[in-house]
């Protein structure tokens, strides 16, 4: 009997080795978080696979360099970010066109969800009954509507330029200003048409019409999953998975899930357990508290780790700089240019290298924090007395005897310094790491969807 | 015995020490003087092989300095510089320990010779707890002077020791330190620019200018037998003013 519990706690863990491992990326914007979460609970209820989250990353860029590189398998994505801003083929208008596209890199799109999330031109509802406004070419009986739009929309190729050309209208010249301060200046009553995302929660909160673009002017921006043509042999039943979500998020439903987060300030999982069960939402009073400490978690780790390696390799520099002082000058050289790379430009380097995740964030972070520690030890080793250097010499102390007795212990609070400093820097540093996936503070940010 | 044999030193193209013969004797104090820059400071520093002569010879008790490995150096000789040169990061004790870990002195040896330099320079077991900072200029000196002494070198050198003292305390630990001096019976070689302090410890003074030994002997030699110009000029500017002169006479008198 004990050899056969042995034998099966053996076995446990690995079931759960043998299942398939399916990493979900996501952009750091609510929508997309969202999107992810609803595929990974539904993964995850099959119980046939492993789900990893790397939720957050920064960008369309950096995402769809992962998924082609084999890092993520499967992303929620828009057709008109694949088309305008990856592929960088606008003229694609078709599903086939753009699959056809996307065979060349091995990728493969589930069907649309059913939502377009892209500009959209937006009143209150009050003023769309009053005037009887309920599409963007009513707008032209009324050009004395004062309108507000952001500085991106009045520049965009499929902005406002454009938009009055097919139109056919004149308004009177818009007010520009950030996108977020457009909502404002409605409920304020200072403008009367604004852009809006079409998913976008605040429709629902100020009670907006969306006008319909009857011209078929905007780009559709529609949701669907995104995944690698691979993913099918790992898991043949993904293609049934995906599905099954055809259709089922209109704008209408994604709204609601966008607000349960951004006006309710529900966790992403219960807003998307929400999806699956409907009804009342339901806050589990702990799924913040647990999130919380997944990424305090991580995010000392981001921290401790890279401060360690960094200790370890940049006393050691800082040492040999003092001692040596043309490969002194090379070393402060060296970490100061590396301290120069924006930081996410730095991280963006790593990824043809390292992929995306802990190890290339980890790698940045230890990069970085040399600087201020090899800087440390140099000027405290440096900045001794020559008087002490004599003293160990007649003393008859020997090189080590003297750097380790001497040298260091007098040098420490330069390097502690140092090295204080490089710890204040990795913990803001690490919060742009969740920008290629390695989780930490950096994930959870309540951004407006863009 | 100290012997320099035609040492010389160049810095650049300034030449600091000029073909100095020297012979100092052992169990002796012999006293280097001279204005500033004459070159008395270098001498020491060569002494000790902290800087290397260009030409000559210099040796220790027959050993020649160039010789004598860093790690053998503490054994050869004790140095102390003018504001002690201790380690601000140890206490007392840590420093004057320190040479008796790195050359694996016995530490019964170590308790024992430790406890007579502590009597010997007068200080209490708790001072030698704290560190440099929290004792005063005075105690300093003290304890560079145990730690110089503590493998009971054959030759000591101080490099202007008591140079940044007031002058009270610098009278007390001038006389402390001729008292110590006769008692240990060490080759003793003290650079000063204080002809009192160098009449006041010397067997023999050197005087030093611009990289020559100008004159060697006693204070008496010096005094009734200048041999030059420079020397006479010298003595006569460190001679206390007539008011002070009065004092001194007043003092002597005095049981």
């Amino acid at each position: 009997m004990r050899y056969f519990l042995f034998i099966v706690s053996l076995l446990l863990p690995m079931t759960t080795w043998a299942k398939p491992t399916i990493t979900i990326g996501s952009k750091n914007f609510s929508e997309s978080y969202l999107l992810a979460e609803i595929l990974a609970q539904r993964l995850e209820q099959t119980g046939e696979v492993n789900v990893e989250r790397r939720f957050g990353m920064g960008g369309t860029g950096i995402l769809f360099q992962a998924i082609t590189g084999g890092e993520v398998d499967i992303y929620p994505e828009y057709t008109g970010t694949l088309t305008h801003s990856t592929l960088h083929k606008p003229n694609v208008k078709t599903m086939e066109g753009l699959q056809k596209e996307l065979d060349k890199l091995s990728l493969e799109m589930g069907p649309k969800f059913g939502l377009n999330n892209s500009y959209g031109l937006a009143i209150t509802e009050e003023l769309s009954k009053k005037l009887g406004i309920t599409k963007i070419s009513d707008l032209k009986d009324h050009p004395n509507l004062r309108m507000a739009f952001s500085y991106e929309f009045m520049e965009r190729s499929d902005g406002y330029p454009e938009m009055i050309k097919r139109y056919n209208f004149t308004p009177k010249s818009p007010t520009r200003m950030d996108h977020s301060l457009v909502y404002t200046s409605l409920d304020q009553g200072k403008a009367d048409v604004i852009e809006v995302y079409t998913t976008d929660s605040k429709i629902k909160k100020f009670n907006l019409v969306v006008l319909k673009d009857d011209l078929n002017f905007f780009p559709k921006y529609e949701g669907l999953y995104l995944y690698r043509k691979d993913l099918k042999k790992k898991y043949p039943q993904i293609i049934s998975i995906v599905k099954e979500f055809e259709g089922k998020i209109d704008d209408d439903e994604m709204i609601r899930l966008n607000g349960l987060v951004e006006i309710s300030h529900l966790t992403f999982t219960d807003s998307a357990t929400n999806f699956f069960e409907g009804g009342e939402v339901k806050a589990t009073s702990d799924a913040f508290w647990k999130t919380f400490w997944k990424q305090t978690r991580r995010h000392t780790l981001l921290v401790v780790i890279p401060i360690l390696f960094s200790v370890c390799f940049g006393i050691p520099m800082g040492i040999v700089a003092a001692k040596v002082p043309f490969l002194g000058q090379f070393f402060l050289l060296l970490s100061g240019i590396v301290q120069t790379i924006p930081s996410l430009a730095l991280l963006c380097f790593l990824i043809p290298v390292f992929g995306i995740g802990l190890v290339p964030s980890m790698i940045a972070l230890v990069l970085y924090s040399l600087l201020p520690i090899v800087r440390g030890t140099h000027s405290g080793i440096t900045a001794i007395d020559a008087k002490h250097h004599e003293v160990a010499r007649v003393l008859g102390l020997s090189f080590f005897q003297k750097l380790f007795r001497i040298e260091l212990p007098i040098a420490s609070i330069h390097i502690l310094s140092g090295v204080k400093t490089a710890a204040v820097m990795s913990v803001g540093m690490a919060t742009l790491a969740a920008f290629i996936g390695a989780g930490g503070y950096g994930v959870d940010r309540d951004r407006p969807s863009t | 015995m100290v012997k320099f044999e035609n040492v010389t030193k160049t810095y650049h193209t300034l030449k600091v020490i000029d073909k100095v013969n020297l012979t100092l004797s052992s169990k002796s104090t012999h006293v280097l003087i001279g204005p500033s820059g004459c070159g008395k400071s270098t001498l020491i520093r060569l002494a000790t092989g902290l800087v290397d002569s260009d030409e000559g010879n210099i040796t220790l008790n027959g050993t020649e300095v160039s010789a004598i490995s860093d790690a053998r150096k503490a054994e050869m000789y004790g140095y102390m510089i003018q504001d002690g040169g201790l380690f601000p990061h140890l206490t007392c004790e840590e420093n004057i320990r320190l040479p008796s870990v790195v050359h694996g002195q016995n530490s019964d040896d170590f308790k024992k010779r430790f406890e007579d330099l502590r009597q010997m320079v007068a200080l209490s077991s708790s001072l030698l707890k704290r560190y440099p900072r929290q004792i005063s200029g005075g105690q300093r000196q003290r304890i560079a002077l145990m730690r110089a002494l503590i493998l009971d070198p054959p030759i000591l050198f101080l490099d202007e020791p008591l140079g940044a003292l007031d002058p009270l305390v610098r009278s007390d630990l001038q006389t402390e330190l001729k008292s110590i001096f006769s008692r240990l019976g060490k080759t003793v070689i003290l650079v000063t620019h204080d002809l009192a302090e160098a009449a006041f410890f010397a067997d023999t003074v050197t005087l030093l200018q611009a990289g020559r030994v100008e004159q060697h002997g006693t204070v008496d030699d010096l005094m009734d037998h200048p041999k030059s110009e420079f020397v006479s000029n010298y003595l006569k500017a460190q001679r206390p003013p007539p008011s002070l002169a009065k004092l001194t006479e007043k003092m002597e008198k005095q049981p």
